[in-house]
């Protein structure tokens, strides 16, 4: 689209008239000697992408808290008493009040709980898509 | 010379054949140095920085995503690299006649630039790009010379895609006003 709106055919064939500075002769040659001192880059043999695996960790994150939240309708009645006189009971009881209220609250205010849960996991998505872009662009630039 | 396309170089590169990186050497080294020649003003610092830029860029070919091509990200290390170097010493240029700009007819120019011999081209275009600053010298090259679009050359200023488009049409109308002025003062055609 842009190439359209600048399209110039005159100003590229002018820029080709210019007098392009060049390098001396063993500019290349001195490069490849430097290299054979230099570790080989090699390709990788197995090829995954750890923000791949991060963005799966964070679905799969999402998913269960929003199972825990919504589809377990009677959370309260669950029997934690198996658990009880181990350290289990204290961490049971927190999640099962926890998530009580943030189920309560959500009724109370009428949104669908559904709908704020993928808003969040995606706000959280999006940030952490924005940090892991940002420092993928530096890391490959290498803005110095 | 017909070079392979860059990608299959890196691939080449990166399964073992070192060797192979002296093509991509040669194929982007010319404007790679005027880049750097540019910026730092010296021929023998402009050197250095290109060699520096295609090491690095050798270190780091394994991070090479391909997200852009591998011009403008070479084209952004060599930039990076030779403006941090002069960072602490700008250089001082004689600045086009902004007043100029708009006044000219774009046609009657075109057409009295067809008339020039190679020689003039040559000349005048050398001459006219002396006088830029080295940002606008790299986004005219990069866009009218090598055909980047304006999102690699966002990648290698760090400009907004705006301003980039601005300054396009503001180095655009600024060379062909500076031919004008050579036309009218000098009788070229």
């Amino acid at each position: 689209m842009e190439k359209k709106i600048y399209n110039d055919p005159m100003l590229a064939d002018l820029l080709k008239h210019q007098e392009i500075s060049k390098p001396s002769d063993d500019f290349t040659a001195s490069i490849m000697l430097q290299l054979d001192t230099e570790t080989r880059p090699i390709q990788k043999l197995v090829s995954y992408d750890l923000n791949e695996l991060l963005y799966i960790l964070l679905a799969l994150a999402v998913t269960i808290v929003s199972v825990l939240i919504f589809m377990i309708p009677k959370f309260q009645i669950i029997d934690f008493s198996r658990f009880e006189g181990t350290r289990w009971i204290i961490v049971a009881q927190f999640f099962q009040t926890a998530l009580s209220i943030t189920r309560q609250f959500f009724e109370n205010i009428h949104i669908s709980p559904l709908v704020i849960a993928i808003l969040m996991a995606t706000v959280t998505i999006f940030i952490i898509d924005r940090i892991i872009r940002r420092k993928e662009i530096s890391k490959s630039f290498m803005i110095i | 010379m017909n070079y392979p396309g860059d990608e299959h170089i890196i691939n080449q590169v990166l399964s073992g054949q070192t060797q192979a990186y002296a093509l991509l050497i040669n194929k982007h080294k010319n404007l790679a140095f005027s880049i750097a020649l540019k910026v730092v003003h010296n021929s023998e610092d402009a050197e250095e920085i290109t060699q520096d830029a295609f090491l690095k860029a050798y270190k780091n070919l394994i991070n090479f995503k391909g997200t852009s091509t591998f011009k403008t990200w070479l084209y952004r290390i060599v930039y990076n690299t030779a403006i941090s170097k002069t960072r602490k010493k700008r250089q001082e240029y004689t600045a086009l006649d902004d007043h100029l700009i708009d006044n000219y007819s774009e046609d009657e120019i075109i057409e009295n630039i067809n008339e020039f011999s190679s020689d003039d081209k040559k000349y005048l275009i050398t001459k006219i790009l002396k006088q830029l600053p080295e940002q606008e010298y790299v986004i005219i090259n990069l866009f009218y010379l090598e055909g980047l679009p304006i999102e690699d050359i966002v990648e290698v200023t760090g400009l907004s895609k705006s301003n980039v488009k601005v300054k396009l049409h503001r180095i655009r109308k600024k060379i062909y006003a500076e031919f004008n002025k050579e036309t009218i003062l000098n009788g070229y055609a």
